[in-house]
């Protein structure tokens, strides 16, 4: 059968506009982003007692009670780190990563690069979360190692360890006892035992660190790098004198303790000027 | 923009121009005669040959399913030209055509079943809930040129199941099957049994499939022992030479069915599959046939991680249902030489699937145990409409095809899960609804004496699936994110172009060379979600990566297969193909110190997922008139160096392999295949293979493997 002539003629017109819809769809999108000025921020994080660098498994520190210890573990999370600009336009880490893991014996968990970009400007202090705010404290949110775990249970309230310190100390016997110094979600037990059925109210423990002396000046494509130091004596002297013969080796399920832990982080951390 | 396409892509953009020029302008090629499609019918029986349809079409029928041995239908696909595999374990590898892979590529039973795949990690792509001893014949389309068995974006693969048909005096026949295969201690058992007479008419069967462990070609031992066990029914009944109706139900179980390259292993799988088929012929003048089919289907599906050392630290559990029903409505009406193909199909998924995780923790003698329960669908529901039409008529010069689709398609889904961060929505209004046309156009043309021109101009557009709207956090890609579904997805368009030449002698067999050129707007991959918005929920995962829609991505390749007149008694069957996938805009992100500090862009990077240069080449003998056939192959395949930076994809290097086989079918009643796979031992894997879960070691590819298959029928 031979097409009728005008309808074979308008198919093919019709392909042909086709065709050129196909061709010039291909839009180009000239949209450009004007390039900001900004710099990025690096933390260096070390681990010190009494202002040498951390060594561990060796019996050679003595806290502020007196008691010998050595430290095998040091690892913890600090979240919500924010840059506060001093015209009010505060920057808080959160771009890419907004919780960081920080393992004395993963090197590269010390330093941490952050993806976002810090707008240029005067900046008056940093501060951070020491330990993940209950908002953001969810179980299960960490399925990897590291971070897997440090999970807390959830009967204990659940998430995540907010640090583990994990060591040993001489107790009055002379005898070697290993300590679980952590800090998580704290619960409140009805009577004077630790049974979980007994608990009825959890308690954050979470805190905000301030870094004394972290003034900065961002300039455009800057890349500040700030060593930051956990000075671990402190969190056994100010305000309060910790000692694992009073509270003994795991603190998990003991409110009091925690709370005592919470309130001798103020000035646990320090930071230098960045390079 | 037209001139950076004629510099990237110049013989893509010479398919498309030719193709433009064959269809619009067939006269400027030289008249010759039409010759029937009777003739070209023959080429039907080869092991992978060509039919009179314009679009490129590898048709497997059963005389050839019954010289190989399969284990595993995704694995026996393979061996086509540019029809490649993701292999995660011993079965269920999932075929990528021309670099389309996934939901790009349409798979279904008997010309519209459709099977909806439980596992979000494609541990069981539809073409693994059939066994191939009730396989009739396998159709694999290339290109989104046929618009009626449903939206099809890249291609698609039809498996014709056994059905019975009418005796015209009673009947009955039997057939039994065994095959073993050493290295993995394979048995294949089958029992079928068929009958009837010219009113009744059925078949039954059912089998079992137990394999072990591999052992490649590197002497390592990869975990990827399965057990399959299945059963079919149907049953005919013929009202009269014109009007069938056959009803067929089929059962498929995998068990312990273990995937060393994905993070857990299929511990349950129950696939059911019902349908029912009417087909009445030469109703009336112009009305030819009509065919109405429905269908249901369901599978149940249960995956775990308990045998790996991830539950030491935590244990988790999914389970997922899922179903798939529908039906189709088509029609042909001839009148002179015009033939039209007329319907409509309704297609209609719900997916719910829980996933259970479990972390045990002993302090100070006491053992905590935390459990969470997380949805990774949530009555997760898609309706797909459609009507289609097809045109046929052959000119005076040629053959000119035209067909058209439209779809509706409208998903939903029950999760109460929303994630809006920072005004930024990632998870939010769960309804959405498209409309979607796909066309065709396509001609066949006869140049010279034996030699013919296919040229064909499509546009198929697919909506997004259930799986890439609403999964939430599962590794269910090339890499190891998890993945979280995106709602507001837009479908997939994918514009292609084709141009095949074939020479088919009498005397010197058949050649045919074919290049494509495809466009796909919208293309469907996964962007980097940070992790302050959402973490994984997979042990393993780096992070989470959402479906999202780019702007557009091009492929483009070519095949060549010679065939030798079929005969003689010698036979000698080569192919070469390949095909090149290039994203003009991906983003890579720059990690230091196993930290993500920043992003850039790239060029022109290739596409993750693309096989490379492949070629083929087997040689076979007749002997005692063709009782005796013996066949020996030698497959290339080059490296693949172009690789995605954006996904951080491997090179992989190239490889030959070797096979031999000798079938002997002294009688009708008694057939022998045996045959030696991987002859030398050699160690290789394949591009698409995944990696081992938590290594950068990929899955190799087992080592040599000596097997049979002895069946007995009557």
């Amino acid at each position: 059968m031979i097409m009728n002539g005008n309808l074979w003629l308008w198919l093919r017109i019709l392909f042909l506009l086709s065709m050129a819809g196909y061709l010039f769809a291909c839009k180009k999108n000239d949209d450009t982003i004007p390039a900001s000025q900004y710099g990025k921020v690096v933390f260096s994080i070390s681990h010190q007692v009494n202002g040498y660098p951390l060594i561990e498994n060796d019996l050679i520190y003595t806290n502020a009670a007196e008691n010998q210890y050595l430290i095998t573990e040091v690892k913890y999370f600090i979240s919500d780190i924010t840059f506060y600009r001093n015209d009010g336009l505060n920057k808080i880490i959160g771009d890419w990563k907004d919780i960081f893991y920080v393992d004395e014996n993963i090197p590269e968990t010390k330093t941490i690069r952050f993806f976002d970009k810090i707008p240029i400007g005067t900046y008056d202090s940093i501060t951070f979360i020491f330990g993940i705010s209950e908002m953001k404290n969810k179980s299960f949110m960490y399925v990897n190692p590291p971070e897997v775990d440090m999970f807390w249970p959830e009967v204990l309230g659940g998430g995540y360890h907010y640090m583990m310190i994990n060591g040993k100390w001489k107790d009055t016997t002379g005898l070697i006892q290993p300590f679980n110094f952590h800090l998580g979600i704290g619960q409140l037990y009805q009577g004077n035992t630790t049974n979980v059925d007994s608990i009825y109210a959890f308690v954050q423990n979470f805190f905000t660190v301030h870094l004394p002396g972290s003034a900065f000046i961002m300039k455009d494509q800057d890349t500040l790098a700030f060593s930051i130091t956990m000075n671990i004596e402190n969190w056994f002297e100010s305000p309060h004198i910790f000692d694992f013969n009073q509270w003994g080796g795991a603190i998990m399920q003991n409110q009091q303790a925690m709370q005592i832990v919470k309130e001798n982080g103020w000035n646990v951390f320090s930071i230098m000027p960045p390079k | 923009m037209k001139n950076q396409l004629f510099k990237d892509y110049p013989w893509a953009v010479l398919i498309l121009i030719t193709c433009f020029l064959i269809i619009c302008f067939p006269s400027v090629l030289i008249a010759q005669e039409y010759i029937s499609s009777d003739t070209l019918q023959l080429n039907e029986v080869e092991v992978y040959g060509k039919t009179v349809s314009f679009y490129p079409i590898i048709v497997i029928p059963t005389r050839t399913l019954d010289h190989e041995i399969i284990r595993d239908i995704g694995d026996f696909l393979r061996q086509g030209p540019n029809v490649s595999g993701i292999r995660k374990g011993g079965v269920g590898i999932d075929p990528v055509i021309r670099g389309f892979k996934y939901n790009q590529v349409t798979a279904l039973l008997n010309g519209g079943v459709k099977i909806e795949g439980g596992c979000p990690n494609r541990m069981d792509p539809v073409v693994s809930h059939i066994e191939s001893e009730n396989i009739q014949k396998i159709e694999i389309i290339k290109g989104p040129y046929i618009l009626k068995y449903g939206p099809v974006l890249g291609a698609l693969i039809n498996l014709d199941t056994k059905l019975p048909h009418p005796y015209t005096k009673p009947e009955i026949h039997g057939k039994v099957l065994y095959g073993f295969e050493s290295n993995w201690n394979g048995q294949r058992e089958h029992i079928e049994l068929e009958g009837g007479n010219d009113k009744i008419f059925f078949i039954v069967s059912g089998g079992y499939k137990g394999y072990g462990s591999y052992t490649a070609g590197n002497d390592s031992l990869y975990n990827t022992s399965f057990r399959k066990l299945y059963g079919t029914a149907a049953i005919g009944v013929a009202i009269n030479e014109s009007h069938k109706v056959i009803l067929n139900y089929a059962y498929d179980q995998g068990k312990n069915i273990l995937y060393p390259a994905l993070p857990m292993d299929e511990r349950l799988d129950q696939t059911h599959v019902g349908s029912l088929n009417y087909t009445g012929r030469n109703i009336g003048k112009i009305w030819k046939s009509i065919e109405i089919q429905g269908y249901f289907s369901s599978v149940h599906h249960v995956m775990d991680n308990l045998n790996r050392s991830t539950a030491k630290t935590m244990q988790a559990v999914t389970t997922v249902n899922s179903q798939n029903s529908g039906g189709k409505i088509t029609s042909i009406l001839q009148d002179g030489v015009h033939e039209f193909l007329i319907g409509i199909d309704f297609e209609h998924v719900f997916k719910d699937g829980d996933k259970q995780m479990t972390m045990k923790m002993i302090m100070d003698g006491d053992t905590f145990i935390s459990v969470k329960h997380a949805n990774v669908w949530l009555n997760a529901l898609f309706n797909n409409i459609g009507a289609f039409a097809e045109y046929k008529i052959p000119f005076k010069r040629f053959d000119f095809t035209a067909a058209l689709r439209f779809n509706y398609n409208q998903a939903t889904s029950g999760d109460t899960f929303r994630l809006v961060n920072d005004g930024i929505v990632y998870f939010d209004d769960l309804n959405s609804n498209y409309f979607n046309v796909s066309f065709s156009l396509g001609m066949k043309k006869q140049l010279a004496k034996w030699l013919y021109i296919n040229a064909a101009l499509g546009k198929g557009s697919r909506s997004p699936s259930l799986l890439e709207r609403y999964i939430k956090l599962m590794p269910v890609q090339y890499d190891a994110y998890d993945y979280l579904g995106n709602p507001q997805l837009q479908p997939e368009n994918n514009y292609q172009a084709d141009v095949s030449f074939e020479l088919f002698h009498p005397n010197l067999g058949s050649l045919s060379v074919s290049g494509f050129f495809s466009m796909v707007t919208n293309y469907i991959i996964g962007k980097v979600v940070p992790p302050s918005v959402i973490k994984p929920s997979t042990q393993g995962a780096p992070g989470v990566k959402q479906f999202s829609n780019i702007n557009r991505v091009y492929l483009t390749g070519f095949e060549v297969s010679y065939q030798s007149p079929t005969a003689k008694k010698w036979g000698l069957m080569a192919n070469i193909a390949a095909t090149y996938g290039t994203d003009p805009e991906a983003v890579k992100y720059l990690v230091s110190g196993g930290q993500v500090i920043g992003q850039e862009t790239i060029k022109n990077d290739p596409l993750p997922e693309i096989p490379p240069l492949e070629g083929s080449v087997k040689f076979s003998y007749k002997f005692f008139r063709g009782k005796l056939i013996t066949n020996a192959s030698v497959r290339l395949v080059s490296g693949q160096n172009r690789v995605s930076q954006s996904y951080g994809e491997q090179k992989t290097p190239g490889f030959v392999t070797a096979a031999a086989s000798i079938s002997y079918a002294p009688c009708r009643f008694v057939s022998f295949v045996a045959g030696v796979e991987n002859i030398f031992d050699t160690p290789y894997y394949e591009h698409l293979n995944r990696r081992i879960v938590g290594s950068a070691e990929r899955l190799y590819e087992p080592g040599r493997v000596f097997c049979f298959t002895l069946s007995f029928k009557i």
